[in-house]
């Protein structure tokens, strides 16, 4: 694997063309997921595993697929790690499925997933898709995560609350209070919007200084 | 038939042997999880761990302590997304001791502040036999459903 190849992979995904900042895709599970640390954690390792995955696979199989049937079975590795997660998920992390069940399965629908399979995965060898499917769950996850802290502080006054529900009991005192209460305001779905455009800007801003 | 249709018959037949196996594997697992959730639920609603209680009917039961009462299931199916389960707990003058929402898929962030981990909207009940509650602006369907399923619980008890 040549080291250039996966060296422009990993600035493209974190910064260059992150999913969630540049290429503004998989907003609705960003914008619902964002309240708190822990659910945005939960929903962020989720995508990050399932895009790495069906990564993996549709990249192993695109030598296999006729062109003419490619999306629908992208599509359905994609359905496939989605379901084996929410499975899995309410096997071993009830608590948190009980929190985040919905979006677990609409992962399907984040156009990252079938965006990363369709311009990358189908038309380059494993280990490289392998790289790109990490390295843009890797730049989901740590918007989800920049997301869910500001929202949480703002929003509760809290930090790391609730991470119990992924880390188990060891974390069950894991909760900081910075405030007693917080803006309503940033725990409502316009506190999303608020974050995720201020967020944008800032990026732009660094951007276009650099 | 023409290899462009089965490769695609043969990949969605080994996809659904997979998660068909890793259901079967995991069924078992999630069904118990399920349902301590819902009995440590129960035990909440009550307000009371040492409490016995005793099964008078399908998933109703009396509580064995001083403010008496019963403790039963409710289901809605006027929720925004699939049925809502709740336990309500009364006490003997028919007044509300407890309710918890035991299993939803509301909306995440917008209708799951009926999970009394999420909020502690569904206190707002403790105390009270009578009808009249504000419904949530933005999930008006979520609380309506749980309003109608306590006051829908109360008065087929009280019968």
């Amino acid at each position: 694997m040549n080291s250039l190849v996966t060296d422009g992979l990993w600035r493209e995904g974190l910064w260059h063309n992150n999913p969630s900042l540049v290429q503004m895709l998989g907003l609705c599970p960003l914008l619902a997921v964002s309240g708190s640390l822990v659910t945005s954690l939960g929903l962020g390792i989720t995508t990050l595993l399932v895009l790495t995955a069906s990564n993996v696979v549709i990249s192993l199989l695109r030598n296999v697929t006729a062109r003419e049937t490619r999306l629908p079975s992208q599509i359905l590795v994609i359905a496939v790690f989605v379901t084996a997660a929410d499975i899995i998920l309410q096997a071993w992390f009830f608590e948190l499925h009980q929190r985040i069940g919905l979006f677990i399965a609409l992962i399907v629908t984040n156009c990252t997933l079938l965006g990363r399979a369709e311009v990358y995965a189908s038309r380059n060898p494993v280990l490289v898709s392998a790289v790109d499917g990490f390295m843009m769950g890797m730049g989901f996850l740590w918007v989800l995560l920049a997301m869910g802290a500001v929202r949480e502080i703002l929003g509760h006054g809290t930090l790391f609350h609730n991470m119990h529900l992924l880390l188990g009991p060891m974390a069950e005192n894991s909760t900081i209070e910075i405030a007693d209460s917080g803006f309503l305001l940033m725990v409502l779905p316009p506190g999303a919007f608020l974050t995720l455009g201020c967020l944008i800007a800032l990026k732009n801003l660094i951007t276009r200084d650099v | 038939m023409n290899y462009r249709s089965w490769s695609f018959i043969i990949l969605a037949l080994l996809c659904g042997i997979l998660i068909s196996s890793l259901y079967g594997l995991t069924r078992e697992q999630i069904r118990t999880n399920s349902e301590d959730y819902a009995n440590r639920q129960l035990l909440e609603v009550i307000g009371s761990t040492t409490a016995g209680l005793e099964l008078i009917g399908a998933n109703r039961y009396r509580i064995l302590d001083e403010d008496g009462g019963l403790v039963f299931q409710v289901q809605s199916n006027e929720g925004y997304n699939g049925l809502i389960s709740l336990w309500i707990a009364i006490d003997d003058s028919g007044n509300i001791r407890g309710v918890r929402v035991y299993n939803h898929q509301e909306t995440p962030g917008i209708g799951d502040f009926i999970d009394r981990s999420v909020s502690d909207w569904i206190d707002r009940f403790v105390g009270r036999a009578d009808q009249g509650h504000d419904h949530v602006s933005g999930a008006t369907i979520t609380s309506r459903a749980v309003i109608n399923a306590v006051y829908q619980g109360l008065e087929e008890s009280g019968q």
